[in-house]
């Protein structure tokens, strides 16, 4: 049995039969929970993060920008910028990605483009994000995800959103 | 405070156009679409002027307001443009929403998440 405080209330929720990882959601304010991920990234992030395969694509997909060096990042708009002018979501991405801490980062720090990254790295491990409004996952209209707010486990973008609805702290 | 205003703010890169014309308007988007460079450009102009090499343009004084002191510095500004950026958390208080009521001010909120 694993516990969760949201606000005032103590959610517990059951460890899954299946042996994969999951996505979890969280909305609502959360204890501990890094509400501003990318100053939290600023003053964390690891030099190895950048160069990663993961963080190159999600750098060139969400900013439109080519990770050049450890240190050096090609953008279209802005020109050569360093690691810590790349954009609040993908900053919030990467530590969602690398981050070992045990921290959960609030998700409502990235655009709505940023969902369907967030899915992808619920596949490869267990991942808990914090929410403050209803993303929008309608990129990826089948995904797992569990709301721990209710406990339950939604299979598309259609049952989150009815999840959604029952859930005040959203 | 009333009217529409047109707000121009730039560099030797980039430039922004808006036009205010409501007590309170939000500015959302993906990440990645300058949302916070604004911000970031606006806040280098207000404290170095001409020299940080952002020029803005607007008939009506414009300021970004930001830091645990808000409740101290809001009351004193009046009749002015006042961006915000999400990330205060006092931005989501009923005390400031309170405080925007009460405002003569024009506020522009940049945002990722609805309200």
């Amino acid at each position: 049995m694993q516990f969760c405080l949201v606000g005032q209330r103590t959610f517990e929720y059951c460890g899954r039969k299946e042996d994969r990882a999951l996505l979890n959601i969280i909305f609502g304010d959360v204890e501990n929970a890094v509400y501003h991920p990318p100053t939290y990234f600023d003053n964390q992030y690891e030099d190895e993060w950048i160069m990663d395969p993961l963080t190159v694509a999600m750098i060139k997909d969400i900013d439109r920008s080519d990770v050049v060096g450890t240190h050096l990042i090609q953008s279209p708009v802005l020109g050569p910028i360093s690691t810590k002018e790349i954009s609040g979501g993908v900053k919030t991405l990467i530590l969602m990605a690398f981050d070992k801490s045990g921290r959960i980062f609030n998700a409502s720090a990235c655009g709505d483009n940023c969902a369907k990254w967030i899915v992808e790295l619920g596949k490869k491990a267990d991942l808990t994000i914090n929410l403050h409004h209803v993303m929008d996952f309608s990129s990826v209209p089948v995904f797992d995800a569990l709301i721990l707010n209710t406990g339950v486990v939604v299979h598309s973008y259609e049952e989150y959103l009815k999840e959604t609805l029952v859930i005040k702290e959203r | 405070m009333k009217g529409k205003y047109h707000i121009v703010v730039q560099n030797k890169r980039l430039r922004y156009e808006l036009n205010i014309r409501r007590n309170i308007t939000m500015i959302r988007g993906d990440s990645a679409t300058g949302k916070t460079t604004l911000i970031n450009l606006l806040e280098q102009a207000a404290v170095l002027g001409e020299s940080s090499g952002v020029e803005v343009f607007c008939e009506r004084p414009r300021r970004t307001l930001s830091g645990n002191d808000w409740n101290v510095v809001l009351p004193n500004i009046h009749e002015q443009i006042i961006f915000l950026d999400e990330e205060n958390r006092f931005v989501k208080s009923q005390e400031f929403a309170a405080a925007v009521k009460a405002s003569d001010n024009y506020f522009v909120i940049v945002l990722q998440l609805v309200m």
